[in-house]
């Protein structure tokens, strides 16, 4: 008997993948998103208070995203970059709060060059690896009900009972795992959930 | 909330409700209340939506860690770090079992100085050769080489290779491939065989391909010309190094399509893998672009789903795809 994938995400997957935001979705996932390491380096280095950064990356990928409902921009790389100088540039107007230089020197950082493949996630075996290290950075708690939620297979009612703590916080704990795994697996953060 | 959005105020409370939705979804305890609200907030924003995004790729991104799953109780959590050595000797195992068996084959053509190459369905393997030439195998693929006479000659048997060849005037390298013939002229270019069609591209120099039709003779192949042969013709088309660079990025395993037939795009994917991916119906016609891992066949489905609101279901060793 055939079985489907995502029985129950299946519907809603499908119903979202609809409209013409599904191709600007699967291209923000492939295309931007792998620029988020580089992308966050170059804002914690253009602004004097790097925790800045998490918030002025979501507000790039905000307006890179409605940009792309109009049209999608191709090459993605340039375009990234020149949203989140812009903002820079913006910012420092109101704020005088980001080195000049450093957004000036845009095109010196040789990163609006797009360079195919080198962003992407190509290799299944270092990707593994970068997961692993990233589970390494949860608490314990949280490590634990992720590794049985996605090693072994369990749900999350029978890690409730395997870890003798509510439904609710197995929840919490995925859903922070998650938080940090992104992160991790896109912006390289380093010593924030620990 | 209006459709444009301002500057969310705060990145991590906006991932942080991101993450909630999956998890709860993920939970036992998703009602069809729930969903509504979701989508209600999914649709609200696109700060929503890029957060959503990028939480569900990590989640899903993280549905790989499956691969870690070893003997001993992996719930312990710090000896995670630990088990993922084996699965590296693993393949590392397997190469070396595979230049064993190379060099037992050896062993059989050793009679005519004949040396075998293979790679297994969903291989990859780089060899020099003594006079210094490489030869990349690409999946599946078979070739036998023998340097010892005043030609250097290859035999594709299956597959596809890449060459690099080292320039030596004195000993033409050549690469039959059935019946047909393609000599190098001191270059790089690229051969792959799939039964009766044959396949030739070149990166750099000159090739001479005799494509042994019984009109057609000998022509020269230059940087940028693909030729097909079938079995009754030859059709050589003229590319950007960039459209041959990207017909050679298995070597990097990757498969790079631009607006090709989902069919096809499929047929691509099978080269690669035993389990093997079937599209059903009109659904083959649809055009796909993007990057992908040549050894990641679920990737491609969860885009047919995904991009193209297609049914994706497992049969036995079969995914088929169809609307």
């Amino acid at each position: 008997m055939p079985t489907t994938f995502d029985t129950d995400h299946e519907d809603a997957e499908r119903r979202r993948a609809g409209a013409a935001g599904a191709g600007v979705s699967h291209w923000f996932v492939r295309e931007v998103l792998p620029l988020e390491a580089a992308l966050m380096q170059f804002l914690r280095r253009s602004l004097s208070n790097a925790s800045d950064a998490d918030d002025l990356c979501q507000d790039v990928y905000v307006r890179v995203y409605q940009a792309a409902l109009e049209k999608i921009p191709n090459p993605a790389k340039p375009f990234v970059f020149t949203v989140a100088r812009n903002l820079l540039l913006n910012r420092a107007r109101h704020e005088a709060v980001v080195s000049i230089e450093a957004v000036a020197d845009l095109e010196a950082l040789n990163i609006v060059k797009d360079e195919p493949g080198t962003d992407r996630w190509v290799i299944a075996r270092e990707e593994l690896r970068r997961l692993e290290e990233a589970l390494t950075r949860l608490t314990p708690r949280c490590r634990q009900a992720f590794v049985l939620r996605k090693i072994e297979g369990l749900s999350q009612r029978e890690i409730a009972q395997r870890m003798g703590i509510s439904e609710k916080t197995v929840e919490r704990h995925i859903s922070d795992g998650i938080c940090a795994l992104a992160d991790f697996l896109f912006g390289e953060h380093t010593g924030r959930t620990r | 909330m209006s459709g444009i959005d301002e500057a969310p105020a705060c990145a991590k409370s906006v991932r942080e409700a991101a993450a909630q939705w999956i998890a709860r979804r993920d939970s036992a305890n998703w009602s069809e209340a729930d969903r509504q609200d979701f989508d209600a907030w999914l649709a609200s924003s696109h700060a929503h939506a890029v957060a959503y995004l990028r939480a569900e790729e990590a989640w899903r991104r993280s549905d790989k860690l499956v691969a870690l799953r070893g003997s001993d109780d992996p719930s312990e959590g710090a000896s995670e770090a630990r088990r993922f050595r084996p699965f590296i000797a693993r393949g590392m195992i397997a190469a070396v079992l595979l230049s064993v068996l190379a060099a037992g084959a050896f062993g059989y053509f050793g009679q005519s100085n004949m040396k075998l190459y293979a790679t297994p369905v969903g291989g990859r393997q780089t060899v020099t050769l003594a006079d210094g030439s490489q030869i990349t195998l690409n999946t599946d693929t078979a070739l036998r080489v023998d340097l010892s006479g005043s030609r250097r000659e290859v035999y594709l048997d299956k597959g596809e290779a890449y060459f690099r060849v080292t320039h030596d005037a004195a000993h033409p390298f050549l690469v039959m491939a059935g019946t047909r013939r393609i000599t190098d002229l001191g270059t790089a270019f690229s051969v792959r065989r799939d039964d009766e069609r044959l396949e030739v591209a070149v990166v750099e120099g000159k090739v001479a391909f005799d494509s042994g039709t019984s009109q057609a003779h000998s022509m020269a192949l230059l940087p940028g010309d693909i030729a097909v042969a079938t079995k009754t013709r030859v059709t050589v088309t003229k590319n950007s190094a960039q459209a041959v660079a990207t017909s050679l990025s298995w070597r990097r395993g990757l498969l790079i399509f631009d607006n090709t037939a989902l069919g096809d795009a499929a047929k691509e994917f099978n080269r690669y893998s035993d389990e093997k991916l079937v599209v059903a119906d009109t659904a083959a016609r649809l055009p796909v672009v993007g990057t992908f891992d040549a050894n990641d066949s679920e990737a491609f489905a969860r885009v047919a789903r995904q991009v193209f609101g297609l049914l994706v279901k497992k049969r036995g060793d079969q995914i088929v795809i169809s609307r």
